[in-house]
């Protein structure tokens, strides 16, 4: 127990920590704040005009598309505030600073995951996650209270997906150092789940479920709340979470076998 | 002439050592042409028109997108801040050779190798989509070619401008990040700038960004009107030489200062 | 507790190596553009052998240094003990601890310094790192206070706690970075390299801390180094290590003694001067004697050094005179050629 108060103690003392750099490169957080407002301004703009001029999407209507992107927009958005340490890991491994994390009496998988929480980020989502929710009022969707509760648990279960792609990311730029880039190909993938998944042809589609299942963080939560048949039951995406995470803690302590640490 | 050349030759050696990040680079450029066409042919399973684009149209806008972005936008000199900043680029001015000359080499170097896959990239999409194209006519298609290279010159020297930052701020991604997130919209690799509301596309006719891909689109497809081309023409000279005489300015008192501080 | 006992605890070695292994694979690739493509279809690997049967144990309190060149292995077996890196053969135990298992209790009786490494947090005091490892080590409010200030003390460095790192000269970061390294009073500390890049005076600065660190608090120090000067002055044993493999563990004045047999005595003359006249005064090395600069490098016995030097003043017409110890590597590769000790 006093352990998880130690944990606890040094997230918050990372997250003031990170706080306080924001303060010394405020302009460029400004700017960065607002390059997201405008992106995530185009692509709702964008949605309301298909919403317009477009009667049906495949098998959905132009405001259930919405609920995607809304679903997509948090998870993704959810996975940076907590994560964004994943991103700087790269630089850290060739510099030879995580090289601390191992000799710190602190898991080094939690620190390479969470000591670099994402304060614009943060600042982000919880506007935006009030939009979210004022858009679906607006909405033209049916929603019961057992939709929604399920939902709430996919998404939970979405963020244990998240999880277990960052450890893996981490394992792999352990593995092999020059691989700059992976983190951003896990965000693309993302991005392609704004729209739902089913869309897209095979084998991409399979790939979307089941390698990097983003059609399971976010396509299956989103068709679950929209009282949809899920593309796959409930089961298989909670079987999935949890396996997903299994696997990964279990490449990333393969990874720290072979890790041979920067030379001097 | 050789040396720059071998400016040419060192880039693609530098990015082989770092063969799989530009792999996935392409790779990710590749989803992203992939996710837009699936959209559009979504869209179009429905209705024969959409935001006054027909399906021809609005393929050829996201093949044409594609290879445009490889041209003129490229990421190359993205280090250059960070470069300018710490003092590396100490290492390139002391080097018998025009610095801007060899940046632009750099420059050409990555967009070559870029084109060079794209190619590959648009050939395997194009099996999998069997788009039907529009070609323009031979002066049209002239015009393109000029208006691409003022873009190209355009995007080089907004590149510059951002790397010059490093004069006197450590990064400038915050800046650059913006610039791309407005770049995204209006040279538009989802959709093209004509289905947002006309307040919009005017205020974003004041700044150089329509003219970035979206214009030479719009003269591929025939969807401009032969009286829109010389003030188009002439807008992008505009913008070009201001930029260019900028840049130059900017970039003079950068070094001057640098030297001085003997970095 | 007897004193008998006390004593076969604190004879109990701290750290313990048996027949220590670290292989890796290196890859290699021919130079050129042509070179890169051919590496794609075919690699070679080579095996480095970067420690390659090492065993050795140190007790509590002592200050122990390795020796040897760059890739000699030193630092790798610094980083095993630390738990950084898995052992490809052998046992290690420091403190009783497998480092591998990284225990959070093992973790919070030992510290590695790695010199030129840096884990403040840039944009921000130094203070705040501190912080941010006091709660990391679970240091209790008063324990840390007490040793903050005397590492502030020792290290000088008061003002400059709450000013931003990046502000800092060379010299400031490193003594925050220690500091930070040492909060939680580790009873062991490696050294990797701790005077790589500093100047003189911090050099002898940062060796006198370490001495009085290692009185002060009773703490086992290991430190490697390719500059014989910090050995020197903080170790009595040196274990050497070259290719791996180690060649000699004993006391340093041994090694000096017997390998460092040589000074070398760098002069510049003011006018010409002949060969047979310098044999004299020992052997050799390097002799220049063209245009403007004429100039000579001997070897003498490290005895006569002093008396040769002045012999040399007086006798000849010297410019400019420097006495120098020999570079590591030279009395390495003595050691080397010699046959272990």
């Amino acid at each position: 127990m006093k352990r998880f108060f130690t944990y606890l103690k040094i997230w918050k003392l990372n997250a003031s920590n990170t706080l306080q750099e924001f303060f010394v490169n405020r302009y460029t957080h400004i700017l960065f704040y607002l390059g997201k407002v405008i992106r995530l301004g185009m692509s709702l703009l964008f949605l309301y005009l298909i919403k317009d001029q477009i009667s049906q999407f495949s098998d959905y209507s132009p405001d259930q598309v919405i609920i995607f992107f809304l679903t997509y927009q948090f998870i993704d958005l959810f996975a940076q505030v907590i994560f964004r340490g994943v991103y700087l890991f790269r630089a850290r491994i060739i510099r030879g600073n995580f090289d601390f994390m191992l000799l710190r009496p602190i898991n080094p998988l939690f620190q390479a995951l969470t000591d670099h929480p994402d304060i614009n980020d943060a600042l982000f989502i919880i506007p935006t996650t009030i939009l979210s929710i004022y858009i679906a009022t607006t909405l033209n969707i049916q929603v019961t209270l057992a939709s929604l509760l399920m939902y709430l648990l996919l998404v939970f279960n979405a963020m244990m997906i998240a999880t277990s792609l960052h450890i893996s990311i981490l394992a792999m730029g352990i593995l092999t150092k020059d691989i700059e880039g992976l983190i951003w190909i896990y965000r693309d993938v993302m991005r392609l789940a704004r729209f739902p998944v089913t869309v897209y042809l095979e084998p991409l589609r399979f790939a979307l479920f089941f390698i990097i299942p983003v059609g399971l963080m976010i396509t299956v939560p989103a068709e679950v709340l929209l009282n949809l048949t899920p593309a796959y039951s409930i089961w298989i995406t909670i079987a999935t979470g949890i396996t997903s995470v299994w696997i990964s803690l279990k490449l990333w302590k393969w990874s720290l076998k072979k890790y041979t640490s920067a030379s001097s | 002439m050789h040396k720059y050349i071998m400016v040419l030759k060192q880039y693609w050696q530098n990015i082989f050592v770092y063969r799989v990040s530009f792999v996935l680079w392409r790779f990710r450029q590749f989803l992203s042409s992939l996710m837009a066409l699936t959209i559009w042919t979504v869209i179009f399973t429905n209705q024969e028109i959409a935001f006054g684009y027909q399906q021809k149209q609005m393929v050829s806008y996201v093949f044409l997108v594609t290879v445009l972005y490889n041209i003129i936008s490229t990421t190359s000199l993205n280090d250059l801040t960070g470069e300018v900043y710490s003092g590396k680029l100490s290492t390139k001015l002391v080097k018998p050779m025009n610095i801007f000359l060899a940046l632009g080499f750099q420059d050409l170097a990555d967009k070559l190798l870029n084109i060079g896959f794209v190619i590959v990239e648009s050939i395997i999409l194009f099996f999998i989509f069997k788009p039907s194209f529009i070609f323009p006519s031979l002066g049209q298609g002239l015009i393109f070619l000029v208006w691409v290279i003022l873009a190209t010159l355009i995007a080089f020297m907004i590149n510059l401008l951002f790397g010059s930052i490093g004069f006197w701020s450590r990064d400038s991604w915050g800046p650059r990040f913006l610039y791309y997130m407005i770049l995204d919209f209006t040279a538009g690799k989802l959709y093209p700038l004509d289905i947002l509301p006309p307040v919009i596309q005017k205020a974003i006719y004041f700044t150089p960004f329509p003219y970035m891909s979206y214009v030479q689109i719009q003269l591929f497809l025939g969807r401009l009107k032969q009286d829109q081309i010389l003030p188009i023409t002439l807008s992008m000279i505009t913008w070009t030489i201001g930029l260019i005489f900028i840049s130059r300015k900017i970039w003079h008192k950068g070094l001057k200062n640098y030297t001085a501080m003997g970095q | 507790m007897s004193c008998a006992t006390m004593e076969l605890i604190m004879s109990q070695p701290v750290i313990q190596v048996k027949n220590l292994k670290r292989y890796f694979k290196v890859y290699k690739k021919q130079p050129g553009l042509w070179g890169s493509v051919k590496s794609l279809f075919k690699r070679k690997y080579e095996t480095v052998k970067a420690v390659d049967d090492i065993s050795f144990e140190i007790k509590q309190g002592e200050m122990v240094g390795f020796i040897g060149q760059n890739g000699a292995g030193k630092t790798t077996t610094l980083k095993v003990l630390s738990g950084l890196l898995y052992p490809t053969e052998g046992e290690v135990g420091v403190l009783d601890f497998d480092p591998w298992d990284r225990k959070p209790e093992f973790q919070k009786q030992f510290a590695l310094v790695m010199g030129q490494k840096n884990q403040l947090w840039w944009d921000l005091p130094a203070m705040e790192t501190f912080l941010l490892n006091k709660a990391i080590y679970e240091i209790p409010d008063e324990q840390f206070a007490k040793t903050l200030d005397k590492l502030v003390d020792l290290l000088k460095v008061k003002d400059i706690i709450n000013i931003q790192v990046r502000k800092l000269s060379l010299g400031q970061r490193m003594k925050c970075e220690l500091i930070a390294a040492l909060l939680h009073n580790p009873k062991v500390l490696f050294l990797d390299e701790p005077t790589i890049g500093l100047d003189v005076v911090m050099q002898k600065n940062l060796r006198d801390f370490i001495k009085s660190y290692n009185q002060e608090f009773k703490a086992t120090i290991v430190l490697t180094s390719h500059y014989m000067d910090d050995v020197k002055e903080l170790c009595e044993r040196a274990i050497i290590i070259d290719k791996g493999k180690l060649i000699f563990d004993g006391k340093l004045k041994k090694i000096i003694d017997k390998y460092a047999r040589n000074k070398i005595l760098s002069l510049v003359f003011s006018e010409e001067v002949s060969e047979k006249e310098l044999k004299k005064f020992g052997q050799i090395k390097d002799f220049n004697q063209g245009e403007s600069r004429y100039t000579a490098t001997l070897l003498v016995s490290r005895k006569k050094a002093a008396q040769m030097a002045s012999e040399l003043l007086k006798q000849l017409p010297i410019e400019d005179l420097n006495i120098e110890e020999p570079p590591i590597e030279a009395i390495i590769r003595e050691v080397f050629q010699s046959g272990n000790a």
